[in-house]
């Protein structure tokens, strides 16, 4: 060490030559850590830790909340206000901008086409099990400020800061509902035509979500279009964009696509039944049958 | 692009017979030419689902064999292997869509369970409705009770005050008697002995004597006021052309004859 003198002198000269303190050259004062004792010695008894005979020593102990038989606690206690029928719940896994970025970057989804549920989840951008309360994805705003493509996605929930993010960048959004049997079709229609069952109509939102899915400010898919262009333009005043005139796109015709309400794949009709093997579409000709698939 | 889609994703080559349709089902279709907003990006990560077992075993059952077993034999089982097969199952595809019982109970099931939407947004309309009015009839009534209140807190604090005041007058009221009871009977009386309370009806007898004396006083003055009226009236009568003094106060008569 260079000349470590006595006093001021010598502490700056320690200041100007000792090296940067990191993690490599700092160490605990004695006694602030201290190891778990080895349990050795004539002292501990040659059980391990385990106590001695029952259920303890031979590892058979119940699970966690049983109570030897009676109704245990977690059972007896109902749920009520916050947790009530939770687990019966519509629940809506989220969808980051971040992620849809990140798979549009892979070029695993095509932005040329329309984007749907069924899209994401062929191409595992997205896991959504139909069979769990799952009822569609929640585009979420997480990711808002990188985001950069145009697209045309449908989804089941959308936050505003989603869709004025979307509409944006020159891409269309929509909001649509979807059944938990529509929804088995759209996340794996193959296994769906397997079983020879003609393609069902998807059915209209319960009550308590036709006010969602009618309204223009979640872009649903059951709202007036004009109403839709006029909270486009609204939610651009709000968030001080403007708004790129979709017309003048060349992929407009792409980004107006929609599917009809009762239509659950895009390119498929209610009622039309998939030869996988000979790769044809047969469709119903019963008048009966007609008058029941159509809307 | 069609057939390079065909190639690449052989499970959903079928859609591509289509007449006007783009294939958007699982559309990792970006082809190795990336059609992503970034055009220099050359490396694409391409997803090939696993294709779908269809010819693992084309095993068409013998409905006549005795052998098969029966849920080989329904119709249930007929459309699985019209959905895997195809036309090459051999079956009439029509088994597919639903006989007309089968049909009768879906519209049913339509009927009782999925209401229209012109239905529900009527529903809805009336449970809004109602709930505007409830919060409006809510708002009204706090209103009103808000523009009592200053008047109801003045009432508060009025009783406060008159009840104080009355405890003070009876405070006092009581201690005069005392007062006067001592100056009667001449030493200190406790307000609970016999004496004393004798004492109160003493003063509460003169008392009333005294008011009725007053009262009768009062009637009596009445009384002469009128007669004494009468008598000018009579007087005035008498001569023509007199002036009748008008200024009597006249009061409802309460039998006084009978008095």
């Amino acid at each position: 060490m260079a000349s470590a003198g006595k006093g001021t002198r010598g502490a700056l000269n320690l200041l100007k030559n000792l090296p940067r303190v990191g993690l490599t050259n700092i160490k605990a004062l004695p006694g602030a850590f201290t190891k778990a004792p080895r349990r050795m010695g004539g002292k501990m008894k040659r059980k391990c830790g385990r106590g001695h005979k029952g259920q303890g020593q031979r590892g058979t102990r119940p699970r966690l909340g049983f109570e030897g038989g009676n109704t245990p606690f977690y059972l007896r206690i109902p749920k009520y206000g916050y947790y009530d029928d939770h687990s019966r719940r519509r629940q809506y896994p989220p969808l980051s901008l971040n992620r849809l970025q990140y798979l549009i970057d892979m070029g695993r989804i095509d932005t040329t086409q329309p984007i749907d549920l069924a899209s994401l989840t062929v191409s595992r951008g997205v896991s959504i099990n139909p069979k769990r309360q799952h009822y569609g994805i929640n585009l979420v705003e997480e990711g808002a400020d990188i985001f950069q493509a145009k697209i045309n996605i449908e989804v089941q929930y959308a936050s505003e800061l989603a869709i004025a993010t979307v509409e944006r960048n020159g891409g269309t959004i929509s909001t649509a509902y979807y059944d938990p049997m529509s929804l088995l079709i759209l996340c794996d229609p193959i296994g769906y035509f397997a079983k020879g069952i003609p393609i069902p109509k998807r059915a209209l939102p319960p009550e308590d979500l036709v006010e969602y899915y009618t309204s223009a400010e979640y872009r649903g898919y059951l709202s007036d279009p004009q109403e839709i262009q006029k909270a486009r333009l609204a939610l651009a005043d709000k968030y001080g964009y403007k708004l790129p005139d979709l017309s003048l796109e060349e992929r407009f015709k792409m980004l107006s696509i929609r599917k009809d309400p009762r239509q659950i794949l895009f390119g498929l009709g209610t009622g039309w039944l998939v030869d996988m093997n000979r790769k044809t579409v047969l469709k119903p000709t019963d008048p009966d049958l007609l008058e029941f698939y159509k809307s | 692009m069609a057939t390079s889609m065909a190639r690449e994703f052989p499970r959903l080559a079928f859609l591509c017979h289509f007449r006007n349709l783009s294939p958007c089902l699982g559309s990792s279709t970006a082809s190795r030419y990336s059609r992503t907003q970034n055009d220099s990006c050359v490396q694409v990560a391409r997803y090939r689902a696993p294709p779908f077992p269809l010819d693992r075993s084309r095993y068409i059952p013998d409905k006549s064999d005795p052998k098969t077993p029966e849920f080989q034999k329904t119709l249930k089982f007929d459309r699985k292997l019209w959905g895997r097969h195809g036309e090459a199952s051999g079956l009439d595809p029509s088994i597919c869509w639903p006989t007309k019982a089968e049909l009768a109970e879906m519209q049913v099931e339509e009927r009782d369970w999925n209401p229209t939407l012109q239905e529900m947004q009527q529903s809805i309309a009336i449970k809004r409705s109602a709930e505007e009015s409830d919060r409006l009839a809510r708002e009204k009534r706090i209103a009103a009770n808000m523009a009592r209140m200053p008047k109801l807190i003045e009432q508060v604090y009025e009783e406060r005050r008159l009840k104080k005041e009355q405890l003070e007058e009876t405070k006092k009221s009581k201690e005069r008697l005392i007062a006067q009871a001592r100056e009667r009977l001449g030493y200190n009386v406790h307000p609970s002995s016999p004496k004393f309370v004798a004492m109160i009806e003493e003063i509460e007898n003169e008392e009333r004597k005294q008011k009725k004396k007053a009262k009768r006083a009062k009637q009596e003055a009445i009384k002469e006021a009128f007669k004494a009226a009468m008598a000018t009236a009579e007087a005035a009568k008498i001569q023509d052309g007199a002036t009748i003094n008008t200024d009597i106060p006249l009061k409802p008569h309460k039998n006084q004859s009978d008095q």
